[in-house]
């Protein structure tokens, strides 16, 4: 890979030299674009040259470029889909036209179609159930709106079915609000849920995909958004909307009043939100949302500018699990849900996550000249993240999908059942469909009468953070050809994460101890204590137990970039420097590792860096073929450096960074009817470090809770980009998009199994056969046919066409390994069950949208001017497929004495049926 | 526009309070805990015993009985397991149900009617039980979890628990499967001398279950059976005389009592024979593992371990045979320090077994050694001692060996082995026991 980037750059300081050689037929023309309202950059806005089948789109700056313009006198046409449209005539005379800046006005009438439906989708991560690593995510589908077919796509269309552009995780993305970092700090992970509901005031955006490079930041291997939310970048406009869905939610209200500068050069912004169901889609989820937004600006002499944000998304939320096949062929429906049951006639969930977050960013741009700008930011965020379990004593699993209900275990894994009768197999069928939500009432039942300590309680897994974010950067242009970059990003962050009794469930009090420790060292009770510095075990409602930990983070990182615009070739180098460092200190001292449990634990530091680089090289105007590498260096998360975080200081041997390699090239075309994209990729990770943390049923007396470490974990990401937008008219349109991947390990990783419920017990050490497994990323292969017609009269129609296969079941590692197959003939059926890889079902979906905008104000005269109405709506899987799975992963549990890959049976996830949105707002 | 946006707000805050209220504070459901369904009963369980008093395996009952009874053992302890046992003023029965934590909806006291029509009446080991299905050898299997409520109806709590009194066994083994699962309390008995200071049961990678003999103060005996997976497998049984309550039961022809929890033995008087109860063991090693020694490997390659032989199996092994070939060894296993202070009478014994041509096993005490070092840095006196000396592993007791010498000293005792390139015996050693009072 190195000698590939290598490569690249010899290339470009060869196209560099060419440059002096070129004939000066012909030229790059630039300029910039700035909304006539406010005076800010207008980005995303379509610029072409009709006779030359020229198409282009301004970049977040609101700047735009052409390469390769003949000499002679252009027609340059501005705007199209959402300003107004404006025709200038360009005299090109020289190597180098710029034509400065251009105001342009946007054009209300015109219909937004899908963002006003972003984000929706809330996907539930793997199953916290049966292990105890519990980390849910509440992630939107992926990315954000653009202009580019691809991404466009790839983010409304596939990412409804768990589709991951490239297969990468969710942290190679690196997002970025008004300049501050917005991924966590410890996954890496975007949370676009804490802006949920804000979606009027969240629009600017600036994208860049792959290994492009950004004028803000370095960039994740899957690209960079960076939203500008302060005031100065909303438009002046009063809006209320209401939306009506069947998702996550069924209804939303959102109301938005920005001000636009005034003469004092003030801008405000103000916006709430409120989403909520008391049933989502799934049965027994809620949604209970309210969103807050206020940010200020003041533009001193158009050379300052002060921007206060602050924003925040309270939320609060029944979640859905994924099960067993089994379990939802018996209830009738693939949208079972096992975490909710009823109480007192109304469902209650068990799993409801409760989060607000709220975010203060400080920011300040100078802009002590047309060619330097700084920018400089200063954050704050804080607040809870809270997820509810079911915790239980010494008392029968409450999970109503617990493998041992499940009719198949009767039948399967107990010899006397082999003289059940078939009218008994009904009965025992029809038990557990009648017992397939959580028996609440017995679970009160329970803690009754057991004289006052519960058996069952509702735990909060509660993440407490405060996190300081600064950040500043710089942009310079040097010439007509060359910008550069450079900025520096601080981050440091406490986070407290506990387990907090939520409701003892009608009893009086809950006892602090580890009941799989107890078990084991019963006559040693200082063995079981999660607390010893607290020998007082009696846990009340609101008291912490089980686990409690500060974690403190401090990442800091220089980054710089040159980018090089030539008429006949583009190239750009970035890198960047820094540390990654954690520290957990434990507040509990555990009775099973008195010594490493509590107190400050060792740093963790990390050196991280990466250079990336590029060159595209312009056919012609029209025609572009580009090439760029990067190789990068990432710190390992907590979760994966710690053996058990919550209990332990004791890291794996010697954690080290995970290396990543990518390198993407590909054709571009650029014209006013056409739009083709064919890209290639290819990304090699390297050490990647995954624990995961179950109930490991081994042989002989290894049963246990066990860290399950995987160490050196390789993996790759390769495939195929294409999209191509053809215009019949200016109507009418059509997008096919194909994405086609393979991501899939490389290697066979070393693996320690380490017991939490023991002490010195020897750790075991086993070979993960994983090699060309692939991953469990959800569908690898996803292609779609769009038709799109766009009306003078402001109405739009979509059809998408959806086609999504190769979608893998994850993995587990333990039974692909020497003793899950340990005297089975090889190429047998049952070695075949054990090994094979399942892949799940090709899904085909319909997706329309449409749209309508209504000038009210020029029927109704009491109306302000301008005033608009609109009206989307969007129905998802039109066909209402209710059988379509979207994911899967298989059991970390494994039959080591009977070799039956179906005992303890893959999980699954689906996608919703017929799902629809309606949204009308209005705009003044 | 500013009224207009702030008529808006107003109006968008009190659709939402109107509105969007969700309600999300849980009340509790009403305790049932009280309530007696009183379903019509129309059989005691001594009818139902009697109605299938011929039977040798399951059979489904095809009868639309109904029986009711007061529990007397759950599974709280996890000394019973996947079983409930319910007793009537008639008999007691035991019902198989495949589910754990049954106490929580099952708990001792609570009275429960079951619905007998389409269960199997069946015998585990001669022992009457109703389950859900035919299980293995005459047995049933359990009711299913799920299918729990259609079979066992659950009535109020708390009620008296039925107890049968008796003092001494002989009237106990008199009325003998009268008493079959109900629930017996006998008074003046105590635990045999040779169990004392044993745990309950052995771990359960050792063996599933262990036997604790209980006698009376006449002689009469009868096993205690304890579970490895009771919670109080590890903790060590008590010495004195009194009452013990049990669920009398049978494993084929030896009837067994099976308490619930701890609780259930008051031995807290003095022995039969006088003695106080406070007679302790400063050591009864079964030798399930080595913890309460340190190996001192003071030459050759080979080491005192554990072996899967026993008296009962495991106990402590040690060979310089290895091979096909014999090793010159030396290897000392020390105790823990004994502290002697507070006792007057201080005895000592153990279990051996020898094999193989070579040196005896020999066994010593010391005074003065530290815990640690070779054992050449202490003083060592040899105790004199039994050992086997048949050929082929058979179990000798060492003899009661008096140590009321050594009383308010702490002590150290080892076990010495050596062994030649030429001639090297093999020993195992078992149930080491230092009682004081």
């Amino acid at each position: 890979m190195r000698k590939k980037l290598l490569a690249g750059i010899i290339l470009t300081l060869i196209f560099g030299w060419q440059l002096q050689a070129q004939e000066r037929q012909n030229a790059l023309l630039k300029g910039k674009l700035k909304n006539t309202a406010n005076n800010t950059p207008a980005s995303d806005v379509q610029v072409s040259i009709p006779y030359l089948k020229m198409l282009t789109v301004t970049n977040a700056e609101g700047e735009f470029t052409f390469s390769q313009v003949p000499y002679g006198v252009q027609r340059l046409v501005v705007g199209g889909n959402t300003v107004n449209t404006d025709t200038i005539a360009v005299k090109i005379d020289k190597a180098l036209v710029d034509i400065g800046s251009i105001s342009i006005d946007y054009n209300d009438a015109v219909v937004n179609s899908k963002e006003s439906q972003l984000p929706t989708m809330v996907m539930e991560d793997s199953d916290d159930g049966d292990d105890e690593s519990g980390k849910i995510a509440t992630v939107s589908s992926l990315l954000t709106a653009s202009r580019d077919p691809f991404l466009n796509t790839a983010s409304f269309v596939f990412g409804t079915y768990r589709f991951q552009t490239r297969g990468y995780d969710r942290n190679q993305q690196q997002v970025l609000i008004n300049g501050a970092p917005m991924n966590d700090i410890e996954t890496g992970d975007a949370y676009w849920g804490q802006w949920g509901g804000l979606n009027d005031v969240f629009r600017g955006r600036s994208n860049s995909y792959g290994l492009q490079p950004s004028e803000y930041a370095f960039g994740g291997i899957n690209g960079l958004v960076s939203i500008d939310a302060t005031a100065a970048n909303q438009r002046k406009q009063t809006r209320v909307s209401y939306s009506l869905a069947n998702r996550q939610y069924t209804h939303r209200l959102m109301l938005t009043h920005s001000s636009g500068f005034n003469k004092n050069g003030w801008a405000y912004s103000l916006s709430f939100s409120k989403r909520w169901a008391n049933e989502g889609y799934v049965p027994g989820t809620f949604y209970d949302g309210y969103s807050y937004y206020a940010a200020v600006s003041k533009r001193i002499r158009n050379k300052h500018l002060l921007n206060l944000t602050v924003f925040g998304a309270p939320t609060q939320r029944g979640k859905s699990a994924p099960s067993y096949q089994e379990a939802y062929d018996l209830t009738g429906s693939n949208f079972y849900n096992p975490n909710w049951g009823y109480l007192n006639g109304k469902k209650r969930n068990a799993k409801v996550g409760d989060i607000h977050q709220p975010v203060i960013l400080l920011n300040y741009e100078r802009n002590p000249s047309e060619s330097l700008k700084w920018n400089t930011t200063l954050g704050y965020q804080f607040g809870k993240n809270k997820n509810s379990t079911l915790d239980w004593y010494n008392a029968a699993d409450p999970r109503p999908d617990y493998y041992k209900y499940l009719p198949s275990n009767y039948f399967a894994n107990n010899t006397d059942y082999a003289n059940l009768t078939d009218e008994q197999k009904a009965q025992i069928i029809s038990g557990f469909t009648s017992n397939a939500q959580i028996n609440w009432d017995a679970l009160y039942a329970a803690n009754m009468l057991n004289n006052g300590r519960s058996v069952y309680v509702l735990g909060n897994d509660v993440d407490d953070i405060r996190k300081w974010m600064f950040n500043t950067n710089l942009q310079k242009v040097v010439n007509e050809h060359i910008n550069v970059q450079t900025g520096i990003t601080v981050l440091k962050q406490k986070t407290e994460s506990y387990r907090q009794m939520l409701d003892l469930l009608g009893g009086d009090y809950f006892l602090n101890i580890n009941s799989f420790t107890e078990r084991n060292f019963g006559s040693t009770a200082v063995r079981s204590l999660n607390d010893m510095n607290n020998p007082n075990t009696v846990v009340k409602e609101g008291d912490k137990y089980y686990y409690n930990y500060n974690v403190d983070f401090l990442k800091a990182w220089w980054w710089g970039q040159g980018i090089f615009t030539y008429n006949k070739v583009d190239f750009f180098l970035a890198a960047n420097y820094g540390v990654n460092s954690f520290q957990r200190e434990g507040l509990y001292r555990n009775g099973l590792f008195q010594d490493d449990s509590y107190g400050k634990g060792k740093r963790q530091s990390f050196t991280i860096y990466g250079v990336k680089g590029g060159v595209t090289y312009k056919l012609n105007g029209r025609h572009y073929l580009f090439v760029n590498a990067a190789y990068n260096t990432d710190a390992p998360t907590v979760d994966n450096t710690y053996f058990s975080s919550r209990i332990r200081n004791t890291t794996v041997d010697n954690p080290t960074v995970q290396k990543t390699a990518s390198i993407e090239g590909g054709y571009l075309h650029r014209a006013p009817k056409t739009n083709i994209r064919l890209v290639g990729y290819a990304t090699d990770r390297k050490d990647a470090v995954e624990i995961q943390r179950f109930f490991y049923q081994g042989t002989g007396s290894s049963n246990s809770m066990v860290a399950y470490v995987m160490q050196h974990v390789n993996t790759r990401y390769t495939g195929l980009e294409m999209a191509v937008d053809y215009k019949f008219s200016s109507s009418l349109s059509a997008t096919a998009v194909a994405a086609i991947g393979q991501a899939f390990y490389t290697n066979n990783p070393d693996v320690t199994i380490h017991q939490e419920n023991a002490i010195d017990s020897p750790v075991i050490k086993e070979t993960a056969y994983l090699n060309n497994m692939y991953l469990g990323i959800g569908p690898q292969s996803a292609y779609t046919l769009g038709i799109n017609y766009r009306s003078k009269k402001y109405w739009y129609l979509n059809a998408n066409f959806n086609y999504l296969e190769r979608n893998y079941v994850d993995p587990a590692a333990p039974r692909r390994t020497e003793q899950a197959v340990e005297g089975i003939e090889q190429g047998s059926a049952t070695w075949h069950a054990i090994l094979d890889q399942q892949q799940l079902k090709q899904i085909f979906t319909i997706d329309i949208y449409g749209g309508k905008s209504f000038l009210l104000s020029k029927s109704l005269k009491f109306l302000p001017r301008g005033t608009y109405l609109y009206l989307n709506v969007g129905i998802n899987n039109l066909l209402n497929n209710k059988n379509i799975p979207t994911g899967g992963f298989e059991n970390t549990r494994f039959d080591y004495t009977g070799f039956d890959a179906s005992k303890y049976a893959s999980k699954y996830f689906y996608g919703f049926g017929r799902n629809y949105f309606i949204n009308l707002s209005l705009k003044f | 526009m500013k009224k207009l946006f702030f008529l808006s707000l107003l109006s968008l805050s009190a659709t939402v309070l109107l509105v969007a209220c969700l309600k999300k504070e849980y009340n509790p459901p009403p305790d049932n805990s009280k309530n007696d369904p009183a379903l019509p009963v129309n059989l005691t369980i001594a009818q139902l015993k009697k109605a299938y008093a011929g039977a040798v395996s399951a059979v489904q009952i095809d009868s639309n009985w109904t029986i009711y009874g007061i529990i007397t053992a759950d599974d709280r302890s996890g000394n019973f397991y996947k079983q409930i046992t319910i007793e009537d003023s008639t008999g007691g029965i035991t019902i198989q149900i495949d589910g754990n934590s049954l106490y929580t909806k099952l708990p001792v006291g609570r009275k429960v009617y079951v619905k007998l029509k389409g269960l199997f009446y069946g015998f585990y080991n001669k022992l009457p039980q109703v389950g859900y299905a035919l299980g293995t050898s005459g047995s049933t299997s359990g009711i299913p979890y799920a299918m729990l409520d259609n079979f066992v109806v659950r009535a109020n709590y708390p009620n008296p628990v039925p107890v049968t009194k008796f003092n001494g066994l002989a009237a106990l083994q008199a009325v003998n499967n009268g008493m079959l699962n109900r629930l017996v309390e006998i008074d003046s008995v105590e635990i045999i001398a040779d169990d004392l200071g044993k745990t309950y049961a052995q771990p359960s990678t050792i063996s599933s279950g262990t036997s604790i003999t209980i006698k009376d103060c006449n002689g009469k005996t009868i096993v205690l059976r304890n579970s490895a997976y009771a919670n109080f497998q590890s903790y060590t049984v008590p010495s004195g005389k009194g009452k013990i309550t049990a669920l009398y039961t049978t494993y084929n022809a030896t009837p067994q009592l099976v308490i619930r929890d701890t609780s259930d033995l008051q031995l807290y008087g003095n022995r039969c024979d006088g003695s106080a109860p406070n007679a302790k063991f400063l050591l009864n090693d079964p030798f399930d593992n080595l913890n309460n020694w340190t190996i001192q490997n003071v030459s050759g390659t080979q080491t005192w371990s554990i072996a899967t032989y026993g008296n009962p199996k495991p106990c402590g092994f040690m060979s310089g045979f290895e091979g096909g070939t014999n090793y010159a060894n030396e290897d000392w296993l020390i105790s823990k320090p004994l502290n002697l202070s507070g006792y007057n009478k201080i005895s000592f014994q153990f279990d051996n077994a020898g094999n193989y041509s070579g040196n005896p096993l020999e066994c010593y005490i010391s005074t003065d050694y530290t815990g640690t070092g070779l054992p050449s840095t202490a003083t060592w006196t040899l105790l004199p001692a039994v050992y086997d000396n048949a050929s082929g592993f058979v179990f000798t007791n060492s003899g009661v060996i008096d140590l009321s010498s050594y009383k308010n000293k702490t002590v150290y005792i080892a076990f010495k082995y050596t062994s030649t390139a030429s001639a090297a015996s093999s020993w195992e050693l078992d149930n080491v026991k230092v009682s004081a009072e």
